[in-house]
């Protein structure tokens, strides 16, 4: 009975259970975007495990007992998935095809921002530490370097960056995280004669031109952001020996690497380089400079260092500096102390950074009836911490705070730039304090397959201003294939007055506020193996720009208010092939077309107006070129081109002879034409340099470098000089005229 | 009599389609039949270097997460990153970076997955924690993010199967490559791998009675053994070791063609 039974089931079940889930036949074809059959893709009703993978003819085919309403997926690494529904029929059969689409970028590989540029040897730079160094003219000097770079423009010889348009103060600098309160050395109105960081203690530089995300605060124009380098991979003793002074480098690798200490001191005396040169008549006493520099690196479990960086500069100079009314001689000194202690780890999804600083920094200098002391200690701290939340999604915030105390005193001329040794002078010792704090929030997501956000929220306090400010920012990037994408950026910038602009006494305003830009900046690149483009334009509004307006009540006629405003636009073109030592050849092309104009005061005698013009530092068009090439072994020649509009400059029309002053002597007042309504002649410069690479014994080597600067001779006009009266005018020529440099590097590697 | 006929009669009619697969192995469903075939697939691939046969059971595997029992899909989304592991090395490291950090990336999505089904599951978080080193090896700049997570994961594995070779032979791969400063070690890892040939003996004794159960990594565990053996410059134990892994899968391409050559020419 129960034999037949089970046979009776059997007989039963099986016919009446398959008409019931007659099976539907899926097929069809999954091709890519170029049209080609896409073999292995996995084929499947979404939420089922019926479904195939698809053969070499991109072909899928399979049977299914599901029924009705329901989804086929397709999917396959590296592409974008696909879904269609489809109805399923017992019986039928569904044909689909699929075009799938490669996914281009995802999130973690994308800088989303406006116009960055990173120097340093990290996978996304754009130059390697290696080619600051290599690049001619650039004279080893890392801010020299991006002076190369599109949308800088070099108003004169210093390494001073003027970003698109705007003065160089508006350009912050940070190191690890710490804003340096006096980044060049030699300061000077137009920043300085060299960066005070040299680039041999860098691991990685960022530089933004503008569009920059809200991790950055209290800057107009530009960001430069330095990161010193961790602990040594290998111990070895370093020795410069050059023109211009020599240094001695140590670097140690201690327990197991977890812990690297570097030393490293500097003495440059360009006493030799001048002479040979034949520069030295032009010195008093030729700059001179002692620099040592102590790091320490700790790391302490994989993703895990503290970093102390401790750097100490002091530079001389006395500089002869004719003057209209007397032969001045410039002396100045400086002494600069940089402690910054880094941390930077990893915490579940979090990577957290944070820095503390404290820098002092003293200077004297002299000229004609200028005699002027500073001194400043800026204490500065910084966190940042930041989390991707799913790989779309990215978020960061962090805050800062940087107390600044600074005291400047001596005499000023009180008649604004009249240095006559005889001129009035008004004496001062002023204190400036001020404390500023800043936070930010920001986050990076991934909107669809092309399209990349960042969107960020700054807020930054003075307490001299008493005034707090919130810049939004954002940028798109839209990924049009892998190599190539789009970006538009913008958002509000701030920055405050420096400290002693609010003294009174001084020829400062204690109501002051924060001097604002916004940035609207939209461009292309295209990247392919060694090759890069990159076209970007922008347009940056100025506000509330600090200009010395007249004020009857002030003993110095004028004093500082945010009555100014300004406009810069333009447009930067940067072509770049290859890397150094990487490719045989390697350069890059750099043009930026630029006006910018600003109000300023124009001085009339005695009297000053507020004038619209041209800014200073409206260089129409500006063009660098920079090659590299491997000749031979590890002979290596490079050269800059640099040929760029002159800058403006406001004429002196006339002069009106001061009350005579109590001494008996008179003076003369400049009667000032429009601001920047004449140019200087067109700039131009050519540079050469060459360097051989000597390896020896294990693992040492030896480098021998020499470089020809301004190899044509080319004098190029930076300024006009005028006669005591103001009567006739001469032109103020580059000291550079031909300038050789040549050293060697020796290192010494212990294994 | 009639009545237990019509009920009988009336639940074949009402079960399920997926029911009426019969597995050919007594006992499976069809998604675990789906995961076994799709094992045998990528075993046997595996050893002949077929990468298009491992991306059909990756298919597979990836197809079978959509089981319904939480302990099959676990085991789905396991298998899915296994597979994709495998094929790994068929990339160029240089020239396929982008693409070999995409798979890595899909592997551990699934192996996150498997994790939050299956939280007991040691191999997952071996097998993860082992991708992710490989992932700082293809981005060294990611090692500040992933170091901590590597060991971290390594971790959870070992908690839970403080005993299993295959979580055992991982922690030896990742002594063998780590850097001596950060506690790797060719001697522990040499101990590890012995370590884990014990063991996978003791599993070959006594089988897992789940199905499903990984129990891949016996030869393997020798091949490692030679490899740390001519890292540590003693080749003639390393060979021994290679044979041996010959011995338990004598299609084993990886021994036969390429590291057995390898001690023979350092001879």
């Amino acid at each position: 009975m129960r034999a037949l039974l089970l046979l009776l089931v059997a007989l039963l079940a099986t016919p009446l259970s398959l008409a019931q889930t007659d099976p539907t036949v899926v097929t069809g074809r999954v091709i890519d975007g170029a049209g080609m059959p896409l073999p292995l893709v996995n084929v499947a009703l979404v939420g089922t495990i019926d479904g195939t993978a698809t053969d070499d003819a991109g072909r899928f085919d399979f049977g299914t007992r599901q029924q009705g309403d329901a989804t086929l997926g397709a999917s396959l690494i590296g592409f974008e998935p696909v879904e269609v529904p489809v109805t399923l029929v017992p019986g039928d059969t569904v044909r689909v095809d699929f075009r799938m689409r490669e996914t281009l970028v995802t999130l973690g590989e994308v800088s989303i921002e406006g116009s960055a540029f990173r120097a340093g040897d990290a996978p996304t730079a754009t130059l390697s530490a290696l080619e600051v160094v290599t690049t001619p003219g650039a004279a080893a000097d890392v801010y020299r370097a991006l002076q190369a770079f599109p949308g800088v423009t070099m108003v004169d010889e210093g390494s001073g960056l003027f970003v698109r348009g705007g003065d160089v103060g508006e350009t912050a600098i940070l190191l690890d995280g710490a804003v340096l309160q006096h980044p060049y050395r030699y300061e000077s109105a137009t920043g300085g004669i060299f960066g005070t960081i040299p680039p041999f203690f860098l691991k990685d530089t960022y530089f933004s031109a503008g569009g920059f995300s809200a991790r950055h605060g209290d800057a107009l124009s530009g960001v430069v952001a330095l990161e010193t380098l961790d602990e040594p991979q290998q111990s070895s003793v370093t020795l410069n020996a050059g023109l211009a002074g020599a240094a001695l480098g140590v670097n140690a690798r201690l327990l197991d690497g977890k812990l690297g200490v570097r030393f490293s001191g500097n003495r440059s005396a360009t006493g030799l380089l001048m002479a040979v040169n034949r520069l030295d008549t032009d010195f008093e006493e030729t700059p001179g400079a002692y620099d040592t520099n102590l790091s320490v690196a700790y790391r302490y479990r994989p993703s895990g260092v503290v970093k102390f960086f401790s750097y100490r500069t002091e530079n001389r100079v006395g500089a002869r500096t004719p003057q209209p009314s007397f032969d001045g001689v410039y002396r100045a000194t400086e002494e600069n102390l940089l402690n910054v202690l880094r941390w930077q780890d990893v915490f579940g999804d979090w990577f957290l950074q944070g820095s503390l600083s404290a820098t002092t920094f003293t200077s004297a200098s002299s000229l004609g009836n200028l005699d002027l002391a500073t001194d400043d200690t800026v204490l500065g701290g910084r966190f940042d911490a930041e989390r991707s939340v799913t790989d779309k999604l990215r978020v960061a915030t962090g805050a800062e705070v940087r107390r600044f105390a600074g005291r400047f005193r001596g005499a000023i001329p009180t008649e604004s730039d009249v240095l006559d040794p005889d001129a009035a002078t008004t004496s001062i010792d002023e204190r400036a304090n001020a404390v500023r704090t800043g936070g930010y929030a920001l986050a990076e997501a991934q909107l669809s397959r092309r399209l990349f956000a960042n969107v960020g929220l700054r807020t930054d306090y003075h307490t001299e201003a008493q005034q707090a400010v919130l810049d939004p920012r954002a940028a798109l990037r839209l990924q049009l294939t892998e190599d190539a994408h789009l970006h538009v950026a913008g958002g509000r910038y701030s920055q405050f007055p420096s400290p002693e602009q609010f003294d009174s006494n001084s020829g400062g305003s204690a109501d002051l506020g924060a001097q604002q830009a916004v940035h609207l900046i939209a461009g292309g690149e295209y990247q392919r193996k060694h090759l890069r483009l990159r076209v970007e334009g922008y347009w940056k509004q100025y506000d509330n720009l600090l200009v010395r307006v007249p004020d009857a009540n002030s003993e110095f006629g004028t004093r500082w208010a945010n009555d100014g405003t300004g406009l810069a636009r333009g447009i930067d073109v940067f072509a770049q092939y290859g890397a150094f030592l990487r490719t045989r050849f390697n350069g890059w092309l750099s043009y930026s077309l630029l006006r910018s104009e600003r109000t300023q005061t124009r001085w009339q005698g005695d009297t000053a107006t507020l004038d619209d013009g041209p800014a200073p530092f409206d260089v129409t068009h500006h063009l660098t070129a920079v090659g590299k090439v491997r000749m031979w072994r590890f002979l290596t020649v490079g050269t800059t081109l640099r040929l760029a509009t002159g800058r403006p400059h406001t004429p002196i029309l006339d002069a009106q002879q001061a009350a005579p002053m109590s001494t008996g002597g008179g003076y003369f007042l400049p009667v000032e034409g429009p601001v920047g309504s004449e140019r200087l002649p067109t700039f131009s410069r050519v540079d050469f340099s060459a360097s051989w690479y000597q390896p020896f014994g294990n693992g040492h080597g030896a480098t021998f470098y020499v470089s020809l600067a301004n190899a044509l001779g080319q004098r190029n006009v930076l300024g006009y000089d005028y006669s005591a009266d103001y009567a006739t005018r001469t032109a103020r020529r580059s000291d550079y005229d031909r300038f050789v440099y040549a050293g060697v590097t020796l290192e010494l590697v212990r294994r | 009599m009639r009545t237990a006929l019509l009920t009988l009669l009336a639940l074949l009619l009402v079960a399920p389609a997926s029911a009426q697969d019969a597995a050919p192995e007594a006992g499976l469903s069809p998604s675990e039949q789906l995961i076994v075939d799709a094992r045998a697939q990528l075993t046997g691939a595996v050893n002949t270097g077929d990468q298009a046969t491992m991306q059909r059971a990756e298919a597979a595997f990836v197809r079978a997460t959509n089981a319904d029992d939480s302990r099959v899909q676990a085991y789905a989304h396991y298998y899915a990153a296994k597979a994709m592991e495998r094929r790994l090395v068929m990339f160029d490291r240089e020239e396929q970076r982008d693409e070999i950090v995409d798979l890595i990336d899909a592997a551990v999505e699934h192996l996150e997955q498997a994790e939050d089904l299956m939280p007991d599951f040691a191999e997952a978080y071996a097998l993860h924690s082992s991708l992710l080193g490989q992932k700082v090896g293809m981005k060294p700049m990611l090692g500040m993010i992933l170091g901590p997570k590597v060991g971290r994961i390594m971790e959870r594995g070992k908690a839970a199967g403080p005993d299993n070779p295959r979580v055992v032979m991982t922690e030896a791969q990742s002594l063998l490559f780590t850097p001596k400063m950060w506690g790797g070690s060719k001697e522990r890892a040499m101990e590890g791998f012995r370590r884990a040939i014990t063991l996978f003996e003791a599993e070959a004794a006594s089988p897992p009675a789940d199905p499903l159960a990984p129990v891949w990594g016996h030869d393997e565990a020798y091949a490692w053994l030679g490899l740390a053996l001519s890292e540590l410059e003693r080749p003639d134990e390393a060979r021994a070791a290679y044979e041996q892994a010959l011995v338990i899968n004598p299609s084993y391409g990886w021994v036969s063609r390429v590291l057995l050559p390898q001690v023979a020419s350092s001879e």
